[in-house]
């Protein structure tokens, strides 16, 4: 199949936290991992699914050592859930594309 | 294709070979539009009649032992100028067609094709084309996609040339998620002079912002990502 992202991605295993509003219109907090990174979007593996087509705010903290939020590195970005599927191991995962992001 | 002088193609044919030159001159003669107007046994009987004849097509068997072109005939051709040179060979081997065509040639024919592939080459190349078959075209967009392939990682290596030592270390930091702050304390230097490394780190990787200079930095090797 031919790979449609442009942006140079790195494989990565970074924690990050998910937020977004449900079908029902309930807001969520969620953990995930980033498994790949682009300044164009992120691929993230967590236990449950999101709609594609839908808007999440994601916090990904680049720290590799142990830092209190205050101290650690995260890039917090908005953006569209553009694929989702059911990984081997029974989580999810999602490709999920930037409209905007900056650092905190 | 009607036979008025303005678009008959005129073919001069080389083989060393008389019985092969009269075979390709009846075959080439019973088709309406096409001419041949001179026969040559050898490159340098070719070019005189060339400079006589000024053929718009010319057929060469260039030999060989039976794996290799022998690309000497094909050189002497080639250096004559703008000729439009179709090689008519026995040899299979894409890679020798591929660098017939470097060397030159507008298009290659196998004897094992039917008559009608070699006047069909000979219209294309009359227009303008090449006439290649596609194990010789995908030799041409391997080696393409090489070069560029190539000069993406001369002009990478150029860029993280340029970068100092320090510049270096203040990358290593970024790729571990450390803030201005904490690089300025690892590196015992003001958080002013790392926001001027990044400047000049930014300017010298053509990268526009700390993400993009982590992915660029992970994947050229100047930093490790967290597994």
């Amino acid at each position: 199949m031919q790979d449609r992202r442009s942006k140079p991605r790195i494989e990565c295993s970074y924690p990050a936290i998910v937020r977004g509003t449900d079908a029902r219109g309930k807001k969520y907090q969620r953990e995930a991992i980033a498994r790949n990174l682009s300044v164009g979007g992120l691929y993230l593996q967590l236990n449950q699914p999101a709609e594609v087509g839908s808007q999440l705010l994601v916090v990904v903290n680049l720290s590799s050592e142990p830092a209190t939020p205050a101290e650690a590195l995260s890039v917090a970005a908005r953006g569209v859930v553009v694929r989702t599927e059911v990984r081997p191991d029974g989580t999810h995962g999602m490709g999920i594309r930037f409209e905007r992001y900056r650092f905190v | 294709m009607s036979l008025t002088p303005g678009n008959v193609i005129r073919i001069l044919l080389i083989d060393r070979h008389a019985l092969v030159r009269a075979g390709l001159r009846l075959l080439i003669e019973s088709q309406p539009g096409f001419e041949v107007v001179g026969e040559a046994s050898d490159p340098t009987e070719a070019l005189a009649i060339i400079a006589q004849v000024h053929p718009d097509i010319v057929l060469l068997e260039p030999g060989g032992d039976g794996e290799h072109l022998e690309m000497g005939a094909l050189a002497q051709l080639a250096s004559a100028g703008d000729l439009r040179l179709i090689l008519v060979t026995a040899i299979r081997d894409p890679r020798m067609h591929y660098q017939a065509i470097q060397m030159g040639a507008m298009g290659v024919v196998k004897k094992e094709e039917p008559p009608a592939v070699l006047m069909k080459a000979i219209e294309k190349v009359k227009s303008g084309e090449a006439w290649v078959d596609r194990s010789t075209m995908a030799g041409f967009i391997r080696e393409l996609s090489q070069a560029r392939m190539g000069e993406a990682l001369d002009q990478e290596a150029g860029r993280i040339g340029m970068l100092t030592k320090r510049e270096r270390e203040v990358i290593g930091l970024i790729g571990q998620g450390l803030k201005n702050r904490q690089i300025a304390e690892r590196l015992s230097i003001s958080e002013v002079t790392v926001r001027h490394h990044l400047t000049s780190i930014f300017s010298k990787l053509a990268v526009s912002d700390r993400l993009e200079l982590m992915v660029y930095a992970f994947q050229n090797k100047l930093a490790t990502p967290p597994r």
